[in-house]
């Protein structure tokens, strides 16, 4: 049984939360250097995570596997992203990564919530190291409407 | 910020393991070749600001958005895909 401790967070308030679910930013991420400490919060919100900084308790990111509405997403990173989290190989990666698109929600429209995939944030679940790394793949942008990507899954068929 | 006039093929050293090449200059553009250890990210400026004004839009999520609530659209439309 992982040891279980309480944080507080800004959509739920004082949560507990098990020590795996703690992730070490040693870089930040962009605009947030500074903070390095975050915790992976999963409250059955369907694809939604909630990545919350343990530092300041309004920086918070609401965030989602790409893969989840964008059929043929390729995560393309150097090599030397992995390695930064100390993903060694290919059998690591296969094992530990963990990956997600920062989540934008137009407050005043909500259907119009975009991804960054341009900026997808990478994660060593068994080290417990994340970072924000930038795609080499220049066709993704910093804000996909995730409802129109969806339909364009739905619409086409095979 | 230091400023250095160079010429095509020129290079400027930063440390010992970064240099900077002036590969070619053709009209108002300037093709810039990079070595630097693969520890360092090298990107385009723009796309830095990008994802930094992107994170900091999305940092400000409310806490009362309704996830839930976006969940259940976003799960209805997949569920069309199958």
């Amino acid at each position: 049984m992982t040891e279980q401790l309480e944080i507080n967070s800004k959509p739920y308030g004082k949560v507990k939360v098990s020590k795996d679910q703690l992730i070490s930013f040693p870089g930040g991420i962009l605009g947030f250097e500074d903070l390095t400490k975050y915790i992976l919060l999963d409250r059955n919100e369907g694809p939604f995570y909630w990545l919350q900084s343990q530092d300041v308790i309004e920086v918070a990111f609401v965030i989602i596997n790409p893969m989840y509405f964008i059929h043929d997403y390729k995560l393309e990173l150097s090599s030397q992203d992995f390695l930064d989290v100390k993903l060694m190989d290919d059998k690591d990666i296969e094992d530990n990564l963990l990956h997600y698109a920062i989540v934008t929600i137009p407050p005043d429209d909500p259907n119009k919530m975009t991804a960054n995939l341009l900026g997808p944030i990478i994660i060593n679940k068994a080290a417990g190291l994340g970072k924000q790394a930038l795609s080499l793949n220049s066709n993704y942008t910093v804000r996909h409407n995730i409802l129109e990507e969806l339909d364009k899954s739905t619409g086409g068929g095979k | 910020m230091l400023v250095l006039a160079r010429k095509p093929n020129q290079s400027i050293m930063i440390g010992d393991d970064i240099e900077i090449r002036v590969v070619d200059i053709k009209g108002d553009q300037v093709k810039i070749g990079i070595t630097a250890p693969r520890s360092i990210s090298v990107h385009r400026k723009e796309i830095y600001e990008e994802i930094q004004a992107a994170n900091i839009e999305a940092s400000k999520a409310n806490a009362e958005t309704d996830l839930e609530n976006l969940s259940k659209i976003i799960v209805k439309k997949k569920k069309k895909d199958s």
